[in-house]
């Protein structure tokens, strides 16, 4: 049993560790600094932009609701061979030995939805999956709009369902208020329930938002989650540049249930890099609100994420991002190529 | 297959119970059709789908329509830009009316920092749109984007979004114009053609484009040499922003004193359990809907018997039924021209994710041929 004296000595160190990562990578959420990018060169020639939008769009495209990770999961994998899968779920990938330990983080999940229940005339209701604050819109970009249901037989087109707008005229207006999950009902083209079955649609299927990224103005991509999705994309970008041999440890994961309490990322934090410095954990995926993209500039700030061991004091380096949380989230690919820049300087120990 | 009615005849019960509505529904299932004619009607209705024409911009899919017709028809435009396919000899005459168009968003102002001020064509839900990709329909092709989300929703958030804007990252006025990009220019959103389970399918814009296809597909299986009457069809401009097309249309034909009109056009259907189910029952997969009442027209209670006498006769599943909206045909009662709207039961209406049932769409078009043929 370890001695208060111990714990209070541990204590202290998160403290001072927390206190470097602030100093380090500047304030807290919401007032995030902007740095450019470092110009030091890579460890190896990146992928052109071209090669780099496509890694983005894919990885866009795909759906990870929270929990159910699976498919994006084996994608990472198939883009990064070296990589393993833990038991938490994450995508792992190592390179070296020993200390000093580097560690970056990005989340490969997002909030959806799984079928909550089938009606007797055969929709879907909906249950939301993810415990991160969404905002009071988050339902209603599913109105009206094209769905994908992961059945057991594959992937099963479907849509929500909206309110026919002739059939409203004449009745009261109602409060405005945003569409409620509790009025979602997907149709898959089922007439019964037995019809869902045969479609290999059950109960806890993930469902979203058909992805469909849309790439506009000067190499700008859209997508719901687009700013997590590309950063992982620039984390895979920043694993291939490293160096076959760098100094100590480099660690790249990607990290499951980002919407339960990161609990992906605290048990790997846990496992490969207890205790680390603040300034060796990088925590990616965060969006920085800004209307200005395309400039190469992150926001840096201090963050954490609470394993169970502590608080593991991290840096987050966010992309500067239009339309957080809609569907339309927009990203630059210049800034995710300055992202992936400094995640392999960073990786191969360069900074 | 089954049709989804399932706690829906209920409301067919109350329906005719209570409010006194005709309701014909079939009382046994659609007739088998055969897979070519449903791969036909497919590939037809998915070229129109996939081609967009926003009121007042429908040149596209008017040319579609041109080459989607069969060799034998000599189409023409007319000053207003609908087509006219015409053909047969002696009375009475008869006329159809599937419109081009489909709702959606014109440039009205490009601002000095690059997003595109919009007004809407047609009525819908602009919710619907608030967050979605786009695409600007310059006259040297699609620009992509997206539909602008609004700055904050706070914690009272409405669903009505204020006025929507496009971005198609452009950070100034003369970066969006050397885009191509001209105020009164169309905006959409993107769409597809996407099957469901069993015959159903989704798109945007199904509002009218199953018409028009309804129409193609009945000129195409008809046999014009057979045909011992006149008979004109029409794929009208602007019905969304008030029957523009169809009314020049009418006021032209008025000296030929058409003996009907038949609007062909979407039966906005109640089958779902977000619409009231007061009235509008027609389920999907049912059949050809003739559209008895709705907010621009009645049709006389002679012609709709008579219409489930032609179906009857024909073995064509027809419903009947009342709704909301308006028709093309309508425009064509004032100059003395009975409207016999038919139609084809549709869910959630001027929506990204509008449902139909292809057999219904093959019920349609064979309700054409038979009025054109025997009626």
């Amino acid at each position: 049993m370890r001695s208060r004296r111990s714990r209070r000595a541990r204590a202290a160190r998160v403290i001072l560790a927390a206190v470097a990562a602030v100093l380090a990578f500047a304030p807290v959420r919401g007032a995030a600094q902007r740095v450019p990018a470092p110009t030091a060169p890579s460890a190896a020639r990146g992928s052109t932009p071209a090669a780099l939008e496509s890694l983005v769009v894919r990885l866009a495209a795909m759906t990870a609701v929270t929990g159910y990770e699976d498919a994006m999961a084996d994608s990472l994998r198939a883009l990064l061979p070296d990589a393993r899968r833990d038991r938490a779920g994450n995508v792992v990938w190592t390179r070296g030995t020993g200390a000093p330990v580097r560690v970056a983080v990005c989340p490969l999940d997002e909030v959806g939805y799984v079928v909550g229940g089938v009606t007797a005339e055969g929709y879907l209701t909906l249950r939301r999956v993810g415990a991160t604050p969404m905002g009071p819109l988050f339902d209603q970009w599913l109105e009206g709009q094209r769905v994908t249901v992961f059945g057991r037989s594959g992937a099963v087109p479907g849509v929500v369902l909206v309110r026919s707008t002739h059939l409203q005229r004449g009745r009261a207006a109602g409060a405005d208020e945003p569409f409620s999950l509790e009025s979602a009902y997907v149709d898959v083209g089922a007439a019964s329930p037995t019809d869902v079955e045969a479609l290999g649609v059950q109960l806890l299927a993930p469902v979203a938002r058909t992805k469909r990224p849309t790439r506009y103005g000067a190499r700008l991509v859209a997508a719901p989650f687009a700013a997590q999705r590309a950063s992982c994309a620039a984390l895979v970008e920043a694993v291939r540049r490293v160096p076959g041999s760098v100094s100590g440890t480099a660690i790249a994961v990607f990290a499951a249930r980002r919407h339960f309490a990161h609990d992906g990322a605290a048990f790997a934090l846990a496992e490969l890099a207890r205790g680390i410095p603040a300034g060796q954990a990088v925590f990616l995926g965060g969006a920085l609100t800004s209307d200005s993209l395309g400039y190469g500039t992150l926001g840096l700030r201090g963050d954490s994420v609470t394993t169970g061991w502590g608080v593991q004091p991290m840096g987050a380096w966010d992309l500067p991002t239009r339309y957080v949380r809609s569907p339309v989230e927009t990203i630059a690919v210049a800034d995710v190529a300055a992202l992936a820049e400094r995640l392999a300087s960073f990786l191969a120990g360069s900074r | 297959m089954t049709p989804r009615i399932g706690v829906r005849a209920a409301a067919v019960r109350r329906a005719l119970g209570s409010c006194g509505l005709l309701i014909a529904l079939a009382a046994r299932p659609v007739l088998a059709q055969d897979a070519a004619r449903m791969d036909e009607a497919r590939d037809v209705l998915r070229q129109l789908v996939e081609t967009y024409g926003v009121s007042g911009h429908e040149e596209a899919v008017r040319a579609l329509v041109i080459r989607l017709l069969p060799p034998w028809t000599s189409p023409t435009v007319d000053s207003a830009g609908n087509v006219i396919v015409r053909f047969g000899h002696g009375a009475p005459l008869a006329v159809f009316v599937a419109h081009l168009d489909e709702i959606g968003f014109e440039v009205t102002r490009i601002r000095d920092d690059g997003r595109l001020e919009l007004r809407t064509r047609g009525g819908f839900y602009p919710s619907l749109f608030e967050g979605e990709p786009a695409l600007v329909h310059t006259a040297a092709g699609p620009v992509p984007g997206v539909f602008a989300v609004r700055d904050s929703a706070g914690s009272a958030a409405r669903r009505t979004p204020p006025a929507l804007r496009t971005d198609v990252g452009a950070r100034t006025r003369a970066a969006a114009e050397a885009l191509g990009i001209r105020e009164g220019d169309a905006v959409t959103m993107p769409k597809a053609y996407v099957p469901l389970a069993r015959t159903l399918a989704t798109a945007r814009s199904l509002d009218d484009r199953v018409g028009c296809a309804a129409q193609i597909l009945a000129l195409r299986h008809l046999d014009p040499r057979a045909v011992r009457r006149e008979a004109i069809v029409i794929f009208s401009v602007r019905e969304e922003t008030g029957l523009e097309g169809a009314r020049y249309a009418a006021r032209v034909l008025a000296p030929e004193h058409p003996v009907r009109v038949h609007a062909v056009d979407t039966f906005v259907s109640s089958a779902t359990p977000l619409d009231p189910q007061s009235f509008a029952v027609a389920p999907l997969g049912m059949g050809v809907v003739a559209r008895a009442v709705d907010n621009g027209s009645v049709t006389p209670p002679l012609l709709v018997d008579s219409l489930r006498a032609l179906a009857r006769e024909r073995h064509i599943p027809l419903q009947v039924g009342t709704t909301n909206g308006g028709n093309d045909g309508s425009v064509f009662t004032r100059w003395g021209v009975p409207d016999v709207p038919i139609g084809w039961p549709g869910l959630a209406s001027h929506s990204p994710a509008e449902v139909l049932d292809l057999r219904d769409l093959l019920s349609l078009s064979d309700l054409i041929q038979a009025i054109v043929e025997r009626w």
